[in-house]
């Protein structure tokens, strides 16, 4: 059976100021896999999404559902969903949350109303929608991000650090979560993520990088010692002593701030 | 009812009532600065309207107009703030129009009132002039409303969804100056931002969702503008401070009911 590719990065460079954040990106990602995008701080994680999506200029091919960008139709791209790592600009904004996840929407097509109501009990999220959204904690904002992405229905759902700000409680859940999203609605999932122990046993693919693509496939691969090299560079028998605990979850950082590029 | 207040009524409300609904994105983008600047450019407008003989009133609209886009072209082809962009182009404008009105010989009778306003002298002319422009802007602004929220809450959101998010913010800061203008007939040159800012920014004080936000924004505003021009009529007040006077009681009052 032919794979059907959902998203295909060829010789990908994302440059800022001279210098390359992105260099000879390539990879691809086929219909219903989980991929995850592994990396250091500032190895460019957010950066690769943010070209994926076209929020920044980029050389090299990009293709989603097997189209260049300019020719994906309108119905293509909302079947493109984006789930952002902060959502700025909240604080004084009189938005209630049914507001937010009715804007983001044209009023044609199905009826919104249902969607809406459907999708805030998949998200567990009915009791928020007469709520401002600047009243939302980090997790409860997360959950309607996410709601917000599956209204339109997505063929691709592109998560950026989904744990930023949601405990280990919250995690757990959030992975159950997609899991079912991904087997009850097919979507093809690539998620930015620095949870290497969960992520493996969860995701098809992994993409590592750090600036430049350091592994590609297995997610068991991430774990070989030349890999581990590629992406930290040095010193890596002691940073993955230090990092990966016995039967514990396997950060390749500590802290929980990532690249904002 | 003496024709004078009427065409002021309808001038007040038509143009109190855009600034009010614009003025809602204005507050939630931080814009109030922006409505400050277009104004203050429609001088070298009116200058150059009194020197080239036409009419002011076309005169400041199309200055106006030109700066509230040129800034949106300097702000999107340089690296530079949109503040800063504004701090460079309003004084180069007010020093243009400066510079023009010392060329003014004679009399200059309508300088003072293109500062200050004066929705009393608003001529025939000057009413289907404001109604011309409402009736396309009004149009636009419906059909384009959503993707003003959008843009205004997540434009990441969207660019993915392929809008032309540079385009759309043109046309919304098309829209904004020429509202921006067309209301300086009304309370002039130096207090029409409060016209865009204030209404909104007492609606939040007091709604509980954005529906609600547009909705109290447009009846204090509307409300505001006729009790002033009531009250400068009555009690012989000049009527853009009177306006502006009222909406800010308002505003004050609206904090009384501020929900924490």
């Amino acid at each position: 059976m032919m794979e059907n590719t959902i998203l295909e990065v060829q010789n990908l460079n994302v440059k800022f100021n001279d210098s390359f954040a992105l260099r000879d990106i390539s990879f691809k990602v086929d219909e219903g896999q989980f991929a995850v995008i592994l990396g250091p701080n500032g190895a460019g994680k957010t950066t690769l999404l943010k070209a994926i999506l076209g929020l920044i200029p980029y050389e090299g091919t990009v293709k989603i559902f097997q189209k260049r960008r300019e020719e994906l139709t309108k119905e293509d791209r909302f079947k493109i969903a984006y789930v952002p790592q902060r959502f700025e600009g909240t604080k004084s904004l009189p938005l209630t949350v049914y507001e937010f996840l009715e804007i983001s929407f044209p009023p044609y097509g199905r009826n919104l109303k249902d969607s809406i109501s459907e999708f805030a009990t998949v998200g567990d999220v009915n009791r928020l929608l007469s709520k401002k959204i600047s009243s939302l904690s980090g997790g409860e904002l997360q959950r309607v991000l996410i709601v917000r992405a599956l209204l339109s229905k997505p063929k691709l759902m592109l998560f950026d650090e989904p744990f930023s700000g949601v405990d280990k409680i919250g995690e757990r859940a959030f992975y159950e979560f997609l899991k079912y999203t991904k087997e009850t609605y097919n979507v093809t999932i690539l998620l930015v993520s620095h949870d290497v122990y969960n992520i493996t046993k969860m995701a098809d693919v992994a993409i590592c990088i750090n600036k430049r693509l350091v592994c590609f496939g297995n997610p068991e691969d991430v774990f070989l010692e030349e890999n581990f090299a590629g992406i930290f560079g040095e010193d890596v028998s002691t940073y993955k002593h230090k990092i990966c605990k016995e039967g514990g979850p396997c950060e390749f950082y500590k802290d929980h701030e990532s690249n904002n590029h | 009812m003496n024709p004078i207040i009427i065409r002021s009524l309808i001038a007040g409300v038509l143009t109190s009532f855009l600034c009010a609904l614009i003025g809602v994105f204005v507050v939630l983008r931080k814009m109030s600065f922006f409505a400050h600047a277009v104004s203050h450019a429609s001088l070298a407008g009116v200058a150059l309207a009194y020197l080239t003989n036409t009419n002011p009133f076309v005169g400041a609209i199309g200055v106006g107009l030109l700066t509230g886009v040129g800034v949106s072209y300097f702000v999107e082809k340089s690296q530079l703030f949109s503040d800063t962009i504004i701090g460079i182009l309003l004084p180069f404008s007010m020093s243009i129009g400066l510079i023009l009105v010392s060329f003014v010989k004679g009399y200059k009778p309508d300088l003072m009132s293109y500062l200050f306003g004066d929705i009393l002298s608003t001529s025939k002319f000057d009413i289907y002039l404001i109604i011309a422009i409402s009736i396309p802007v009004i149009i636009i602004t419906a059909i384009l409303m959503k993707r003003f929220i959008l843009i205004s809450v997540d434009i990441d959101l969207a660019k993915i969804r392929g809008y032309n998010v540079i385009l759309i913010d043109y046309i919304f800061m098309a829209i904004l100056s020429l509202i921006v203008l067309i209301s300086t007939k009304i309370v002039g040159i130096i207090l029409v931002s409060a016209l865009v800012v204030i209404p909104p920014a007492t609606a939040l004080n007091i709604s509980r969702n954005m529906r609600e936000t547009f909705i109290y924004s447009v009846i204090f505003g509307i409300a505001g503008s006729i009790l002033g021009i009531g009250a400068s009529y009555i009690l012989n007040l000049p009527t853009g401070p009177a306006i502006i006077f009222v909406i800010s009681v308002i505003f004050l009052l609206s904090l009384l009911f501020k929900k924490s």
